[in-house]
């Protein structure tokens, strides 16, 4: 009862920070996984990535910096979380 | 006096049952997919949550603060909110559900304020804006967000050697997992330390507007440290293997996703629960690669996290009551004799379908996925 009458009164949730949640959840993610996909990409173009039992794969140094270069942007966004929850009070 | 340090005891039982409830969140899909072994994940896990509860110390907001009533929180309706949160931890961790701890915890309060001071106490739209709309939001918002980042992940390796996908994935599960123990770290320990200072104000022991003492703050995060690598295996058997059958870019996807929505909400401080921001991120994972998802599971946790708050409640409401009806101290040495009985008999009774690190990865099986050779060594 307490609950349906704070309902029809007062607003329930501050739909424009969910919003938010929602858009940055997605920009976030999505960026973070899509950037270290792409690094493995390079890296497994670069063939430095490559067992022996995958055969025989040219030595391909652009791919090798293009690789860790994705992969320590995301390392960076990763460390600007750890930034968000250090400050979030 | 009793029943300030019993009040402190249960606490940090409470903190301890928090962290082995939510050890899952963070490590069950590393632990399904192999990134990492079982005990190396809950170390990590325990060392994350370790630094992250000490890595924001500003324990102000406290569990209460905007659902009930502050001048009619009490040290016994602290008590009881803590005995209610204990026991939904300990029933859905032998259920092997993931359900909210913050949840529960709020509901204990709120049954224990109910008998204490009556519904007027309650903030209900404080509890409909922190508990309700997020509990819904939560696990559709990262379903959603999983559901894109998996497709994605998929899509952009296809040219990928599968041995560097496993492997790379692998790696990224492991800090994204981390990431999401330290943010589980920072919010839950405090939540205790939180409890355990509006217990001390309550009962006079320190000022309403002092800071939170160092013994509480070093004993929640050593509590909330120890119970996650004790590591609640029934739980991340239910997370990792019952949704769907995780592979590691979906579970990189997944810890990625539930990693930035809840360092999203925690940034415009709206409380989503990592239990349900996680469990949707696994399920999300699921749909994003066009994988079925065991909706009769996932089924069975929506239902216990609709009932968490009114059972949690309920108990809470009980202790609350048993208390008022035997005296302060005495009432509060009976309902912890009663709690630890129902602790130890699910405890005992767990123990007939034991779930450990040497089986937490086996085939699910529908009838609840603990139906393994009994192990005796140290199961959670």
């Amino acid at each position: 009862m307490g609950i349906l009458a704070a309902s029809s009164s007062t607003q329930w949730v501050d739909w424009a920070d969910m919003g938010k949640i929602l858009l940055v959840g997605i920009v976030g993610a999505a960026l973070m996984v899509f950037i270290y996909s792409l690094g493995l990409v390079c890296l497994s173009w670069s063939g430095y990535a490559h067992t022996a039992d995958d055969g025989d794969h040219p030595r391909n140094l652009l791919g090798l910096i293009l690789g860790c270069l994705c992969l320590l942007i995301v390392v960076g966004a990763a460390v600007y979380g750890v930034y968000i929850i250090f400050n979030k009070h | 006096m009793v029943i300030l340090v019993m009040t402190v005891v249960l606490g940090l039982s409470f903190d301890f049952t928090n962290g082995f409830h939510d050890s899952a969140n963070a490590m069950a899909t590393s632990i399904a997919t192999g990134a990492l072994k079982p005990r190396v994940a809950v170390g990590i896990s325990a060392v994350a949550n370790l630094v992250g509860a000490f890595l924001s110390l500003s324990v102000a907001a406290t569990i209460a603060k905007g659902i009930v009533d502050q001048n009619s929180v009490t040290v016994e309706v602290v008590f009881a909110g803590l005995a209610g949160g204990i026991a939904w931890n300990v029933a859905t961790w032998y259920l092997g559900i993931p359900s909210s701890s913050s949840h529960a915890l709020i509901g204990g309060v709120i049954g224990a304020t109910l008998v204490n001071a009556g519904r007027h106490a309650v903030i209900w739209q404080g509890v409909a804006s922190k508990v309700f709309i997020p509990a819904i939001f939560a696990p559709i918002i990262a379903a959603a967000v999983a559901a894109l980042a998996t497709w994605l992940a998929y899509r952009t390796t296809t040219k990928v050697v599968d041995q560097v996908k496993a492997t790379g994935f692998r790696w990224g599960q492991a800090g994204t997992a981390t990431l999401v123990s330290l943010a589980h770290g920072t919010n839950d320990a405090q939540k205790t330390m939180g409890v355990l200072t509006l217990a001390l104000v309550a009962n006079h022991n320190i000022a309403p507007d002092a800071t939170t003492p160092d013994w509480v703050i070093i004993s929640c995060a050593i509590a909330i440290s120890a119970g996650t690598y004790i590591g609640g295996w029934r739980i991340i058997r239910t997370l990792g293997k019952g949704l769907i059958e995780i592979e590691s870019p979906q579970g990189f996807a997944a810890e990625a996703t539930s990693a930035a929505v809840i360092l999203s909400s925690s940034h415009y401080g709206i409380p989503l629960s990592t239990t349900q921001v996680c469990s949707g991120s696994v399920v999300g994972a699921g749909l994003g690669r066009g994988q079925p998802v065991r909706w009769s599971v996932f089924g069975r946790m929506v239902v216990t996290w609709v009932v968490t708050l009114p059972a949690a409640a309920a108990v809470g409401a009980l202790t609350f009551a048993v208390i008022r009806w035997i005296g302060g101290d005495a009432g509060a040495i009976v309902m912890s004799i009663v709690l630890g009985i129902f602790c130890g008999g699910i405890y005992l009774l767990s123990r007939k379908s034991a779930v450990n690190p040497d089986n937490v990865n086996d085939e699910w099986d529908d009838k609840g996925g603990a139906s393994h050779e009994p192990a005796y060594d140290s199961a959670a």
